[in-house]
């Protein structure tokens, strides 16, 4: 019982983490739970923006 | 009779440190409390008093002011005990665990720390926003039947609060569990008590020290806390902080939010020091004999 609480603690340390992966994901364009669908496509918006690549460097 | 020669090496050991803090810490906090006694006229910029206590006054006998400090002071209590609920077992279940799973919960326990604060807000927002995971659950198991918003809300603040200052607390208490020697606890249940009182007469006591000074650290950082109350608050919670930035940033009183900063630093000194006190004297008067 111990450890399932302790994992328990330890999953809501994670949980912020884990539901920014997740909703990076999505298809849809605002943040919702649970996610919809699967794409790359933010990350290609986030990379091909000048400013982001600016102040990531 | 001779001189007493000064034996000067711990100084110049000490010295360079000393120096730092002195010129980075004590200064800087010195102009502070003389800037929080001037008084500022805020439509001429003008400083119209050098030595008064009206921003004190002002702080202390204005209903606004005075409830963001008590709202500040309740969100630090929350957080600190729900760090402790939760750090608790965590860091009686670190000390039982193998090498291995150890290490991998340490880095899962100071994972907040590792992250930015923007991130792990944004984090909170996806999970406690009316689009969240938390209003998804109870609206599927049907205890809510419109979306629920917890963000910009006090409970969002400390749940943020207590998600990165938990570190703090669980390692200041497996700090203190793994002090303790097993036999001690062996002893215990040779003499007949079970695994309850083993826990409540024989390790929690022991574990206080530890207790207490996560719960000082934990309390001490959520009163100043500043950017993760801002970002999960909103414009509707208000800490202590946020008054001190508005005024410093917005406003520009500078002497006001010297003395918001100087009050906040006070009450927080005085409480950490009050509730040491208590405690050790409730449990160690007498008891290292």
């Amino acid at each position: 019982m111990l450890r399932a609480f302790a994992y328990f603690v330890a999953a809501i340390l994670l949980a912020p983490l884990v539901a920014i992966m997740a909703t990076s994901f999505t298809t849809l364009s605002y943040v919702s739970f649970p996610p919809v669908g699967f794409t790359w496509r933010w990350y290609g918006e986030a990379f091909s923006k000048w400013e982001f690549l600016q102040s990531l460097i | 009779m001779t001189a007493r020669r000064i034996n000067w090496t711990p100084w110049f050991l000490v010295g360079p440190a000393l120096l730092v803090l002195a010129i980075f810490f004590a200064l800087p906090l010195l102009t502070l409390l003389s800037g929080s006694f001037e008084r500022l006229d805020t439509g001429s910029f003008v400083i119209t008093e050098r030595l008064t206590l009206f921003n004190y006054r002002r702080f202390l006998f204005d209903g606004y002011y005075l409830s963001v400090l008590l709202t500040t002071l309740k969100m630090a209590l929350m957080v600190t005990f729900t760090t402790l609920v939760m750090g608790y077992p965590l860091a009686a279940y670190l000390t039982r665990a193998g090498q291995r799973e150890r290490a991998a919960l340490m880095l899962l326990i100071v994972s907040p720390l590792l992250v930015s604060v923007v991130i792990r807000s944004l984090g909170w927002i996806i999970i406690l926003g009316p689009r969240g995971l938390i209003s998804w659950v109870l609206q599927g198991v049907g205890l809510a039947s419109a979306p629920v918003n917890l963000i910009y809300t006090q409970v969002a603040v400390v749940i943020g609060l207590a998600h990165v200052f938990s570190p703090f607390m669980v390692l200041a208490i497996y700090a203190a569990l793994r002090n303790i020697d097993p036999a001690v606890g062996r002893a215990a249940q040779s003499l007949g008590a079970g695994p309850i009182r083993t826990f409540w007469q024989v390790t929690f006591p022991l574990s206080i020290p530890g207790v207490v000074s996560g719960s000082l650290i934990v309390f001490a950082l959520s009163t100043s806390a500043f950017v993760t109350p801002t970002l999960l608050g909103g414009p509707w919670v208000k800490v202590v902080a946020y008054l001190a930035w508005e005024q410093n940033s917005t406003v520009l009183d500078w002497p006001f939010a010297g003395a918001i900063s100087m009050i906040l630093l006070v009450i927080t000194v005085l409480i950490v020091t009050i509730s040491n006190r208590l405690v050790e004297r409730r449990w160690f008067a007498g008891s290292f004999q």
